[in-house]
């Protein structure tokens, strides 16, 4: 639904209450319209149908707008009330005002009920509370139609006036595509004839109208019988697939970049305090890398990620860099700032820069639908690696997460958008080695030790920071029963997650009983580390993600990654290795996995490497992804067959 | 009005003089730099509750101190927002004191924007609950080694002067330091128990009040353990009441339930509407306990965070929603109007209750009783996803029930039955090339039954299909969901059964002539055993929490004769806590396999826990799941 477009910019609301719970009769036509969208016969997989989802938005000159939203829910499933029967309206006191309208069930009768004046309750947003963003001016309306039931229609109407987000400027995403069918979408935007609206439909055909008024332009896109999304585990962003609508009066990248940059004006600040701390942070330090590391990482740990400093403007507008470094905390755009201030300090260049992390971003029209705030440090004349001070415990030079994506540079001059050069999985990946031993009865113990990059070496430190202590010891003696029910960890050795100019280690020595089977004739084994059990980023995540045998959507990896796995497993000599699993190599882009096995002087020389490379995997991939699975699979279920003594 | 100034004036004083963040307290601060535990996200210093009934018994005054250090940056995200819950129109909170002391000593207040008054998450929407609230103190400037000091006093109502409460020392992060005082008129008797000698008790009186103080120093916490029994059931607590006699309390609790569960002609129709051509008494309860179930939102709500008195129950019909007190007092409203005999049973977060005392916050929810066929039925009201006769807290509880006349304390059982059982049958039909075909049935009761529908009833045919598919895929890597049958998961008089066939390639492999099966694990988390231990030796009890049974059959057939090479050992181990057995068999062209493991007891004492570990990784170690043979 719209509502993701409100939330976002968070346009802001007050309400206005129903005084009575209002009974009566809809007309017949919108019964008709009701009954005729559908049932649960029709839709079988749906919770609910969405029957009308109109948006209209009249915009002034100075970016000003009021909005109004009406929406017609159908509910079919015992689910399509709990997700419905709830409805929330994000907004903050300061700017904005919402009435609304109507908010009634109507039942499949033709009766209606409107909603009593005790289930509209005006409260703060959970959502943001999640983000350490307690400000009591974060509100929601949180409308409760609880005595709708399977078979109802949810009719609700809202008006929204808002002061200006973008002075002078307007731009707004619209997604009409969500896991409901939608039977009627309709958008009308009225524009001051002197504001030029540009736009584009993506994911989709709309059908496009343009009126000219005497002082307004009215714009229409229309759309019938769009089908639903399905959810699927780790998906792409809804806003990747559905149909979706893009305007700005924003002509270029150029302007917005202009634009946003005129907003950073005063903010890229300095102090006595400042100076000091960067001249200290950079004492010794003659590498650039390692200055540009060095503030780095400071404000990466030093400056909590916390919104209670949200006020005017606050997800365009950032504070002052020095307010920021004061207080020690701040958002994205106030890290950001305060990092280009504390560079330029050390005479490094850096640019605030904006970007989508978890969805694509639509290029074709100059938007200010961003996710996120980082900062390019210029290494050489117009050579940028991007960083990202928000993430904790990144220790990279340069986040792996930005390779191959749209990046937006805030610039005075303007900036064109473009994307930032890909990395290979290479950059991320994590390193298993393990030197084992199995002695005459049968007892394994193995020292593995397990260290990553980028994005592997990130997943690690937030495991550990997650898991302090002795926490981490437990959750790897967990994640080793798969080498053996009954593995057991004598001797761990875990790294300091928050040191990020050291390299994040982790050093076991495991033991398992037993770990060679007399089975009748037979002594069996498995490779220690044949099931990947230490490798946390295929074990625990890529695993998990993959057990559907085949994908509809692509599935969201966040990163190129993979990893590899050296061990070398030593058996003692009262044993003869007779058969072991067959080696294989799987190579069709973007996966590549290797399992390499070979045997010499008793010892087991096993080598596993496993690559992703690609961040979003798509359905094509996936079924590449899954044919590597089974080859790995049949790997695993093999074993290392051995003799003994005069046993054959 | 002059009079109460000045008392208000005295009250800050003397809370000030007592409770700011003194040199004693920074001094402790100084000290716990060189005792950091390494596995916790904070250090409590010193942590102290004061309980001041007034000397007109209406007003409880509860003065808190928690002054802890921040060890590192996740217990900075978790420790640095200060959460004060409290009624609006009852409550009174005044806060004196809330800094950040760093490292250096330097004390930073609270800025005001970062004090804050919020909905709770969980009551978002209810409004019938709008009075509840939490104040949030965010303390910004907080960093790993500094401590966040907050002192605040919260002034509460109370009836008949009663008060009580169940206090536990021990919990997720280590103190230093932690007291606990009540301060009751001196004509006011106080009964306590503790369950630990390191509890420290001592007894002064001052002017016209009688001053209780526990204390316990040195306090570690728990260690991190996998089904590690809850924490009251490990920690050194002390129960204290002002009151031995359950009569009072069960009385106003029945007047209360009786006088909202009156059955007005709203749910009177409603009763009719529901039960209306159900001929069986379990029929018509039945659908009551769905309408309860699925159609009355549930608010969590914590029982006693708002009191125990329900609201009337046509105003929970109206509002379609409502927190356990609010669903119970429905319901037994409705079962009132079908002519049944339902009451409250307030159920306690423990098998056995404390009797002795009257704490009425050892209750954690509310079940209602229904006599039906000379047993009594016991229905939960948040159980959307519960077999009607079952309720997910251990067989034997004892509950207290709200009836008239004298207190009674009741068994909690399950109806008739009801066990906690997963079984499931596996054929395999084993083809040429490793290929194979398998026909699953599942049968669930009790507990197992729960978490399947938990687990899938809301789920769309689609996402059912996507879900047989999973389980296909982790039954064996490339395998197929060619069909599933599922019983009716709205049917909470039916336990569910489940029909699945699957086929698929490497279901065994092939080393030189020697083929190997190694048995996978039931692909469904819900037909499973639900624990998977790890940990070689324990610091505390086993928690089982309930007394189950996981049964799997295999019987694996092939086209040709099978030579079994090899044949996982028979076993068979059985005691009063727990049994483990497998027999396996091989026929013409079948091998036959039977599996299962019954747990008898809650929970396991750490000094039989090895002899249980060393057979349960051996009963899951894949030497008793693989088979070894040759196909003619």
């Amino acid at each position: 639904m719209k509502r993701f477009s409100i939330f976002v910019i968070s346009i802001f609301l007050i309400f206005s209450f129903l005084n009575s719970q209002e009974k009566g009769n809809i007309s017949k036509d919108l019964l008709y319209k009701i009954k005729s969208a559908g049932d649960s016969k029709t839709f079988k997989n749906a919770d609910a149908i969405i029957v009308d989802d109109n948006v209209s938005i009249q915009v002034q000159e100075d970016g000003s707008s009021v909005r109004t939203d009406h929406s017609l829910i159908k509910i079919l499933t015992q689910r399509g009330k709990k997700i419905f029967s709830t409805q929330k309206f994000p907004y903050h006191k300061r700017y904005s005002k919402v009435k609304i309208k109507i908010s009634r069930i109507i039942h499949n009768d033709g009766t209606y009920i409107s909603v009593p004046e005790a289930n509209i309750k005006d409260q703060t947003i959970a959502a943001t509370q999640q983000m350490n963003i307690f400000d009591e001016n974060f509100r929601e309306l949180v409308v409760q139609f609880s005595s709708a039931k399977i078979g109802d229609t949810i009719d609700v109407k809202t008006t929204v006036e808002s002061k200006p987000i973008l002075k002078n400027n307007f731009s707004e995403l619209l997604l009409f595509q969500s896991f409901y069918p939608v039977i009627n979408t309709k958008a009308i935007i009225k524009m001051p004839k002197n504001m030029t609206l540009y736009s584009i439909v993506k994911n989709g055909k709309m059908k496009e109208t343009k009126k000219d008024g005497t002082n307004f332009t009215t714009y229409i896109w229309e759309a019938k019988n769009i089908k639903a999304l399905e959810k699927e585990l780790a998906m792409v962003s809804p806003l990747d697939l559905g149909l979706k609508l893009i305007v700005s009066t924003f002509k270029t990248w150029k302007d917005l970049s202009k634009y946003g940059a005129e907003l950073n004006i005063g903010k890229i600040d300095k102090n006595p305090e400042m100076i000091k701390l960067v001249n200290s942070l950079i004492k010794g330090k003659k590498d650039k890398k390692e200055r540009i590391l060095a503030i780095f990482r400071y404000i990466s740990k030093s400056i909590r990620y916390m919104g209670s400093s949200m006020d005017v403007g606050s997800f365009l507008e950032p504070h002052k860099a020095t307010y920021t470094l004061e207080k020690k905390y701040g958002v994205c755009r106030d890290k950001s700032v305060l990092m280009i201030s504390m560079l330029k300090i050390a005479g490094i260049h850096s640019e605030d820069v904006l970007i989508n992390v978890t969805h694509k971003t639509d290029i074709e029209i100059p938007s200010i639908y961003f996710q996120h705030a980082i900062v390019a440090v210029e290494i050489e004349k117009d050579e940028f690696i991007y960083m990202d001070p928000t993430l904790e415990l990144s220790s990279d030079f340069g986040e792996s997460y930005t390779g191959g994506k749209y990046v937006l540079h805030l610039s005075e001059a303007g900036k064109n958008i473009y994307k930032n050069k890909p990395y290979t999985a290479e950059k991320s990946m994590g390193c298993i080695n393990a030197i084992s031993e199995i002695s005459e009865n049968g007892k394994l113990f193995s020292k593995i030790t397990i260290k990553g990059k980028g994005y592997y070496d990130f997943i690690l430190r937030q495991i550990a920071k997650r898991f302090p202590g002795t926490m981490q010891n437990f959750l790897f003696t967990k994640i080793l029963q798969t080498i053996q029910q009954g593995t057991s960890i004598k001797k761990s050795e875990f790294g300091k997650p928050e040191e990020l100019d050291k390299e994040y280690k982790i050093n076991l020595e495991i033991e398992a009983q037993n770990f060679i089977k007399e089975l009748g004739d037979f002594y069996l084994m498995k490779i220690p580390e044949g099931k990947s059990s230490a490798d946390i980023l295929l074990s625990l995540v890529i695993y998990e993600l993959t057990r559907l045998p085949e994908r509809e959507y692509p599935l969201f990896l966040f990163s190129k990654s993979g990893s590899y796995i050296k061990e070398e497993v030593k058996i003692d000599k009262a044993y003869n290795i007779k058969a072991f699993p067959d080696s294989f190599e799987f190579n069709e882009s973007p996966i590549f996995v290797k399992f390499d096995v070979k045997v010499k002087n008793n010892t087991i020389f096993f080598k596993r490497d496993f690559k992703i490379e690609t961040s979003t995997l798509y359905p094509d991939g996936y079924k590449k992804l899954k044919k590597a699975f089974v080859l790995i699979d049949k790997f695993n279920k093999s074993f290392v067959i051995l003799e003994k003594g005069a046993k054959k | 009005m002059k009079k109460r100034i000045i008392f208000s004036i005295l009250f800050i004083c003397l809370i000030n003089f007592a409770f700011s963040i003194d040199d004693n307290l920074i001094k402790k601060f100084k000290d716990s730099q060189t005792m950091i535990p390494p596995d916790s996200y904070t250090y409590i210093i010193y942590s102290s509750k004061t309980l001041t009934l007034n000397q007109d018994k209406k007003i409880l005054k509860n003065e808190v101190i928690d002054f802890y250090k921040i060890i590192n940056s996740a217990g900075r995200d978790m420790f640095s927002d200060y959460r004060i819950r409290f009624k609006e129109e009852k409550d009174k909170i005044n806060v004196l004191e809330a800094l950040t002391l760093k490292k250096d000593l330097l004390k930073i207040p609270v800025e005001n924007k970062g004090i804050n008054t919020i909905t709770p998450a969980e009551l978002k929407g209810a409004s019938l609950y709008s009075n509840i609230l939490d104040k949030v103190y965010s303390f910004q400037n907080v960093e790993p080694y500094d401590a966040v000091f907050m002192n605040y006093v919260k002034e509460t109502p109370v009836i008949d002067g009663f008060i009580a409460s169940k206090v536990l020392f021990q919990g997720e992060n280590p103190k230093l330091s932690m007291n606990f005082r009540v301060k009751i008129p001196q004509n006011l008797s106080l009964f306590n128990k503790l369950s630990s000698k390191k509890i420290e008790q001592k007894i002064d009186k001052h002017e016209n009040y009688k001053i209780y103080t526990w204390e316990m120093k040195d306090i570690p916490k728990f260690k991190i353990e996998e089904y590690r029994p809850p924490s009251n059931y490990l920690s050194p607590y002390l129960i204290f009441s002002t009151s031995k006699d359950w009569s009072n309390i069960v009385t106003k609790l029945y007047n209360e339930f009786h006088k909202k569960t009156k059955p007005d002609s709203l749910i009177k129709k409603k009763a009719r509407e529901l039960i209306k051509e159900e001929k069986s008494d379990k029929g018509k309860i039945l659908k009551i306990y769905k309408f309860i179930t699925k159609d009355i939102k549930k608010i969590t709500l914590p029982l006693g965070q708002d009191g125990y008195y329900p609201h009337k129950a046509s105003k929970v019909l109206k509002n379609f929603y409502g927190d356990i007190r609010d669903k119970s007092s429905l319901l037994i409203s409705l079962l009132k109007a079908a002519k049944f005999k339902p009451f409250p049973v307030f159920v306690p977060d423990a098998k056995t209750p404390e009797k002795e005392l009257v704490v009425m916050d050892q209750f954690k929810t509310i079940f209602v009783a229904v006599p039906l066929n000379g047993e009594l039925l016991f229905i939960n009201p948040n159980g959307e996803n519960e077999q009607l006769g079952y309720v997910n807290i251990p067989e034997g509880t004892e509950g207290l029930a709200i009836k008239q006349g004298k207190p009674e304390w009741v068994k909690i059982n399950y109806y008739k039955n009801i066990k906690n059982r997963a079984c499931t049958e596996i054929k395999i039909e084993m083809l040429q090339n490793a290929l194979y075909n398998a026909d699953i049935n599942v049968n669930l009761n009790g507990y197992f039954d729960k978490i399947a529908r938990e687990g899938i009833s809301l789920k769309s045919e689609n996402e059912k299909e996507k879900f047989f598919s999973k389980s296909a895929n982790v039954f064996s890597e490339g395998s197929k969901s060619i069909s599933y049958t599922l019983s009716n998961l709205n049917d909470s008089n039916k336990n569910v059964k489940i029909n699945h066939l699957i086929k698929g390639s490497t279901f065994f492999v092939k080393q030189g002539k020697v083929s190997i099966l190694t048995l996978p694990e039931v692909p469904y988390f819900f037909a499973d055993f639900p624990f998977r231990l790890s940990l070689k030796t324990r610091n505390y009890p086993l928690y089982f929490g309930k007394k189950f049974e996981v049964y799997e059959k295999w019987n694996l057939e092939s086209d040709k004769n099978i030579k079994a090479l090899y044949l996982p050992d028979n076993l068979n181990i059985d005691n009063e806590k727990y049994s483990f057995y497998l027999k396996a068999k091989t026929e013409a062209n079948s091998i036959v396999i039977e599996r299962s493991i019954k747990i008898k007891t809650l929970m396991l004492p750490i000094s039989e826990y090895k002899k249980f570990k060393d057979i349960f990784d051996k009963f899951y170690g894949w030497k008793m799941k693989t088979l070894l043979f040759e196909e003619e």
